[in-house]
């Protein structure tokens, strides 16, 4: 935390080296995060792709004073929302090719997982993405209700219902795996 | 466990990572992006004293008088007559703030690198930071420290001011590399060839001073200062690489705040009331520590703040004895010791050379010291030994 402080400051400098140490610190995460809001690999990968490319765009007058972490978890979930926005009517075909080349793509290539994480998100893809959004920003960001609820612009009380119903669903969904 | 927390705990473990290739296009876009910014030339320039002169609406327009007048004084020939490492070393020796990452190596058979970030104010602020999060900001006129570390936890501290106006003058480890940054002389001694690092075309000047040889490696087409390489010639171990180098640059004052980040638990206040900062100290710490780790070696640096992380460490690798730690010495003995150490004055021309040296290696010198007013060397040896010999015959 201490660290993106300096990171923060010397990237506003101009320093490359920052740059790229803000990106090895948060790419995973973010898209780990992309991956649960998009429910796609390919949507995934452009979303944090263009986060990072207008996070680096914006060196000359990024003035964030807040955590970098919330506010690059933000960029990704604004830009989740266009992206979904964008290709509402073309979901079905989209997942149907991106887990078809993700499964052609060797290791080094795309992005990798471990075979719970895939079976998990193809549950969380299920759910509602009002659902879904409150479910990863709660438990992949580790953001607390009254902040979700401040992104989504709803009461505390509709997020935890959104929280609730959405992990209800997870649970019957995933029943063999809550067995074991 | 309940279903849902059984969910709850799976989902916060799910973890997509990026393939390399994935993983280098999204760099190289960012970068490219980051370098067309970068094409503004207010934004890729460190600030400057007329840049911090022109902020202010006030002294605007007769600063730019001023500048034109100056120029027309001395002369465009002047500017260009001059070297671009004359240049250099005069930027550095007038700067007032400095950032930089310091790389070090630890010789202990890992070939480690570790970095440190640094970021001083001339008013007495140092702040360092490593990458994974171990912070410590330094009020040097005030004796206050913090320090805080990554699994949110920090410790004040509070050191005598006798003791400070010792270190200060004397240099500290870190200020002395900035004072040799800064004192740098007019001339190099020899030009080396051009060099690529970190993707720019570098200009090398080598220079001597004393024991210390530095490498001032200059932007060919900026002029900006790189990177400085110092070498010691009898010490290896204090050998350093010093990057990302800007300075007179404005450092935000939140930078070397006190105030410890919400949320973080204190693990009690560290004083030193300027006594017990002796050699005998120093040597029990030394002792303590090569006893402490499965290797029995002594650490890789003396001082500076990653000294604790190293610590931490060994103790993730396993390599600490149970038995040893908190044994013998306490964190006061320990900030003694450091004490010690950074209160030697710069004629002392103490070095440290005990990196990845076991304890009671046969006739193996880890430090030595002249103390103030003598003419011999205090030299501690691996077994913990203390000789007092002359100059030549000190380790080479």
């Amino acid at each position: 935390m201490i660290e993106d402080e300096v990171l923060k400051w010397r990237f506003r400098q101009g320093s490359k080296e920052a740059l790229r140490r803000i990106y090895e610190k948060y790419l995973d995460y973010l898209l780990t995060l992309a991956v649960g809001l998009a429910n796609d690999f390919n949507a995934a990968q452009d979303i944090v792709h263009d986060v990072f490319v207008r996070f680096a765009s914006s060196r000359g007058n990024f003035g964030q004073r807040g955590n970098l972490k919330s506010y690059l978890t933000t960029c990704v979930v604004n830009q989740a929302r266009d992206q979904i926005r964008r290709d509402a009517h073309q979901r079905d075909k989209l997942i149907q090719a991106a887990e078809t080349i993700s499964e052609a793509e060797g290791p080094e290539k795309g992005i990798m997982s471990d075979e719970l994480s895939q079976r998990l998100n193809k549950a969380i893809s299920e759910l509602p993405y009002e659902q879904r959004e409150t479910v990863v920003l709660h438990l992949t960001a580790g953001l607390r209700f009254r902040e979700i609820a401040q992104l989504q612009g709803e009461s505390i009380n509709t997020v935890q219902g959104r929280y609730r119903y959405g992990l209800d669903k997870l649970r019957s969904m995933l029943n063999d795996e809550v067995q074991k | 466990m309940r279903p849902t927390e059984k969910i709850e705990n799976a989902v916060k473990k799910m973890n997509f990572t990026a393939g390399a290739e994935l993983r280098e296009q999204i760099l190289n876009d960012a970068l490219k992006a980051h370098e067309r910014t970068g094409k503004q030339p207010a934004l890729e320039k460190p600030t400057n004293i007329w840049r911090t002169i022109v902020k202010s609406r006030i002294t605007k327009l007769s600063a730019a008088a001023a500048a034109i007048i100056i120029i027309g004084v001395i002369g465009v020939q002047f500017l260009t007559g001059m070297s671009a490492y004359a240049k250099a070393a005069e930027g550095l020796r007038n700067a007032s703030t400095f950032v930089f990452t310091l790389i070090t190596q630890a010789n202990n058979g890992t070939g480690e690198t570790i970095k440190t970030d640094i970021a001083y104010k001339s008013s007495g602020f140092m702040r360092t930071s490593t990458i994974d999060g171990y912070v410590t900001i330094v009020n040097l006129n005030s004796g206050k420290f913090i320090s805080i570390r990554p699994q949110g936890i920090y410790t004040l501290c509070e050191i005598d001011t006798n003791d400070l106006n010792a270190i200060y003058k004397n240099g500290h480890p870190i200020l002395r590399i900035i004072e040799d940054m800064k004192n740098l002389p007019e001339k190099a001694d020899e030009e080396l060839s051009r060099r690529d690092i970190d993707g720019i075309d570098c200009d090398g000047y080598k220079v001597t001073q004393g024991d210390l040889t530095s490498i001032v490696w200059i932007d060919a087409k900026t002029g900006d200062v790189v990177q400085v390489e110092q070498k010691y010639a009898i010490a290896p171990g204090m050998n350093r690489i010093i990057k990302n180098i800007k300075f007179d640059i404005e450092l935000d004052d939140s930078l070397f705040s006190l105030t410890p980040p919400a949320g973080f638990i204190a693990t009690g206040e560290l004083k030193s009331d300027g006594t017990g900062e002796t050699e005998e100290t120093f040597i029990k710490w030394l002792r303590w520590w090569a006893e402490s780790n499965t290797d029995e070696t002594f650490p890789p640096k003396v001082t500076g703040s990653d000294v604790a992380k190293i610590c931490i460490d060994l103790g993730k690798q396993g390599k600490l004895r149970e038995e040893a730690w908190g044994k013998n010495v306490d964190s006061e003995q320990w900030l003694k010791s450091a004490l010690f150490v950074a209160k030697l004055p710069a004629e002392s021309n103490w070095r440290y050379a005990g990196d990845g040296v076991k304890i009671n290696t046969p006739d193996t010198p880890v430090f030595w010291y002249r103390p103030a007013g003598t003419e011999k060397y205090r030299v501690i040896y691996a077994d913990l030994t203390v000789r007092e010999v002359a100059e030549d015959e000190l380790p080479r």
